[in-house]
């Protein structure tokens, strides 16, 4: 499914509007995992929480309880991430993350109907299908963003270097 | 054996270090020559003017680590020692550029490979710049002096697996691979070049130029953003700076100001062009910022059939220069070819693709071999490089359009990688592009790559070069700094970085910028003392 050009357009005229209104346009969405973040908020939270299995979909562990560890430590890498980009760089992202949490956003641009804490890992992998496949570069830049600060949460985090046979840095005896 | 740490050694020993993050209130300097940067330029003007006997305030925005604090580390290393994280970005985010944000600058972090300029660009130069006296033969007692210096000398250890891939795989194609010489002395091998030395063996500004500064008097403040030049007349007055917060990401209302008779922009191809511009330092000809370059690079991943462990030994050994001179300098886009160190954080954001795809190649990272080509941009008519721009907020963002002349060289890469991978004998290539489908033949990844749809943040591009900006020259409508690095309309204003490049160097730029600083420094300690 791509993107009509029309619906992207009619996001992007009434993005500034939608973004001051966003604060109570908001559907109810689940509460955050209650842990203290640097950076992101609830709905950074609620759409890095939707996204990272997917992304993370044959890296994470099998059984439930070692794979909630795992997404949690994922989502506290990718929350200290955030924290140490520029103050430009977490604006530019805090205003993707509010864009893509307004529902007629979530639901007319990215395509999933459900609010993000229950989406489906099929349609959040569609709508990560659409965004690098979208030829708006925008679009396409999200995509970069999600997959990049996903990855460096996950493979900065010595708990997944077994997997991929990964030794560690080397002892250097002082 | 304990490793000897010079920093340690030094602040015990009663350097004059401010870290301004910790200052309670503004900070005032006085200074014969105040430098902003403390990179390849910045560090070695730095030792050069301190040892005429000037006094000289070093600026640095990051923060300054030594070896103790280097523990190898992806998730500590690029936040601390890296411009935004490790992940800047060009305006339509389509390029990562890689550059230090640390004391040292990028010498902390890059991977040790030490070029001269090549003869072809210095000739491009004269020709086409009208730059006199900076052939092959002038600048010679100017690379032989830094080599000095740095310890830069070939490598005599046996390349990693990942270099040796390439240079067997290039054989195979009677492509050749020359060693690449290194600023190590006592290099543990280690592969870690690029989250500071822990051993430090690399001859970064950090452990050779910026310590005998410091040994000479020099004062060396840590996070501090340089903000302003301000001017009186034809002159500089001060500069006006701000400290940054405990963190080191944002600027506080702290300032920094130093008064100095003599002012040395130093602060890389991005930071000194958006301070002249910040300035508004004089710019009749509107050239400051614009021509900047990046060698943009492309990547392209292999599987081979025995373990590769890129991560361990000296990251980058062999290189060809085949593909730089297949054609006229200044005809479409040659290529230098390289091979990057690969550690888990830094190849899983690069790598294409995500889920099962993705993590069947991370499983299979120890037998990962991984190919870059940087591309030779500025010498030809259709290659103009970016431009440096200003945010509301005052910090650079540089427009880097990706052309069509600039994809046909990003093709040719792609497909002069794959052959050389397929030829040493990989089982998978997969050129770092779309979904990153990896190919199993030569023939499917030729047939593939011809058609690819290269654009923006579909195909992966990287730098970690930025040169240009700021150039010299003699022709003050073609340069914004006279051959000598003082600036063309302010006279107690210099540029001693990667920002005096009239064009991409075509090789891993640090030591071109050794060369060149160490000479224009060299002429203004001769004139002020």
């Amino acid at each position: 499914m791509s993107l009509s050009r029309r619906t992207f357009i009619a996001a992007g005229l009434v993005g500034a509007a939608a973004l001051a209104a966003a604060g109570w346009l908001r559907g109810p969405h689940a509460p955050p995992s209650g842990v203290a973040r640097r950076a992101l908020d609830a709905d950074g939270e609620a759409i890095f929480a939707a996204v990272a299995p997917v992304i993370l979909d044959g890296a994470l562990p099998a059984g439930k309880a070692a794979r909630d560890a795992a997404l949690a430590q994922a989502l506290d890498g990718i929350d200290a991430a955030i924290a140490g980009l520029s103050p430009h760089a977490q604006g530019e992202l805090g205003q993707l993350i509010a864009l893509l949490a307004l529902p007629p956003v979530r639901y007319g641009i990215a395509r999933v109907s459900d609010a993000w804490p229950v989406a489906s890992p099929a349609q959040v992998r569609r709508f990560l299908d659409n965004c690098r496949a979208s030829r708006f570069t925008l679009m396409r830049a999200a995509y970069d963003a999600l997959h990049a600060l996903t990855f460096a949460a996950w493979y900065g985090n010595a708990s997944s270097w077994p997997a991929i046979g990964y030794p560690g840095p080397p002892q250097v005896t002082a | 054996m304990t490793i000897a740490d010079p920093i340690e050694q030094g602040l015990r020993g009663g350097w004059s270090v401010i870290d301004a993050s910790r200052a309670e209130r503004d900070i005032a300097l006085d200074a014969d020559v105040v430098i902003v940067g403390s990179g390849a330029g910045g560090g070695t003007a730095a030792e050069i003017l301190a040892q005429a006997g000037l006094r000289v305030v070093l600026l640095e925005e990051g923060p300054l680590r030594s070896s103790r604090d280097f523990r190898m580390l992806e998730r500590e290393a690029y936040p601390e020692l890296y411009q935004e994280s490790a992940s800047r970005k060009t305006a339509d985010k389509a390029i990562t550029i890689l550059q230090g944000r640390c004391v040292g600058g990028g010498t902390t972090v890059n991977w040790t490979s030490s070029f001269r300029t090549p003869p072809a660009t210095l000739a491009f130069w004269e020709r086409e710049f009208g730059l006199r006296g900076f052939d092959a033969d002038a600048m010679t007692p100017w690379f032989e002096r830094m080599e000095a210096r740095l310890s830069i000398t070939p490598w005599t250890v046996a390349p990693n697996a990942n270099n040796q891939t390439l240079a067997r795989g290039a054989a195979k194609l009677g492509i050749v691979t020359p060693a690449i010489r290194r600023n190590v002395k006592g290099c543990w091998n280690l592969g870690y070049c690029g989250m500071g030395c822990p051993t430090n063996a690399k001859q970064s500004m950090l452990v050779t130029t910026i310590p005998a500064a410091l040994d000479r008097g020099a004062t060396l403040v840590t996070r501090v953003r340089a903000h302003r030049f301000v001017f009186a007349g034809d002159e500089v007055a001060s500069l006006e700076g701000f400290a940054m917060d405990a963190a080191g990401t944002a600027p506080t209302s702290r300032k920094v100001i130093v008064r100095a008779r003599t002012f040395v922009a130093a602060a890389g191809a991005i930071g000194t062009p958006a301070m002249l511009l910040r300035s508004g330092a004089p710019d009749p000809h509107a050239l400051v910022g614009k021509r900047t370059f990046l060698h943009p690079s492309v990547v392209s991943a292999a599987l081979m059939p025995g373990v590769v462990d890129g991560f361990a030994g000296a990251p980058q050994s062999i290189y060809s220069d085949h593909f730089l001179e297949t054609q006229p300098i200044d005809g479409s886009m040659g290529f230098k070819l390289e091979a990057p160190p690969i550690h888990p954080l830094l190849t899983a954001t690069t790598l294409p693709d995500d889920g099962t795809a993705h993590a069947e190649w991370m499983r299979e990272f120890r037998h990962m071999q991984v190919l870059i080509a940087l591309l030779r941009d500025g010498f030809n008519a259709a290659s103009v490089g970016g431009t440096v721009r200003l945010r509301d907020d005052g910090t650079p963002v540089l427009d880097y359009p990706l052309t069509p002349f600039a994809w046909d060289g990003v093709r040719r890469a792609f497909l002069a990688m794959a052959e050389i991978q397929f030829a040493a004998g990989a089982r998978k290539v997969s050129p770092a592009h779309g979904y990153g489908a990896p190919f199993t033949s030569l023939a499917a990844a030729k047939a593939a790559i011809d058609v690819f749809d290269l654009r923006p943040l579909y195909t992966r591009v990287v730098s970690a070069h930025v040169m240009g900006g700021a150039p010299f020259g003699s022709d003050a409508a073609r340069s914004v700094v006279g051959v000598d690095g003082r600036h063309h309309h302010l006279r107690n204003l210099y540029v001693c970085d990667g920002s005096l490049f009239p064009t991409s160097i075509g090789a891993n730029p640090q030591l071109s910028i050794y060369a060149f600083a160490a000479r224009i420094a060299s002429g203004l300690a001769e004139s002020l003392v």
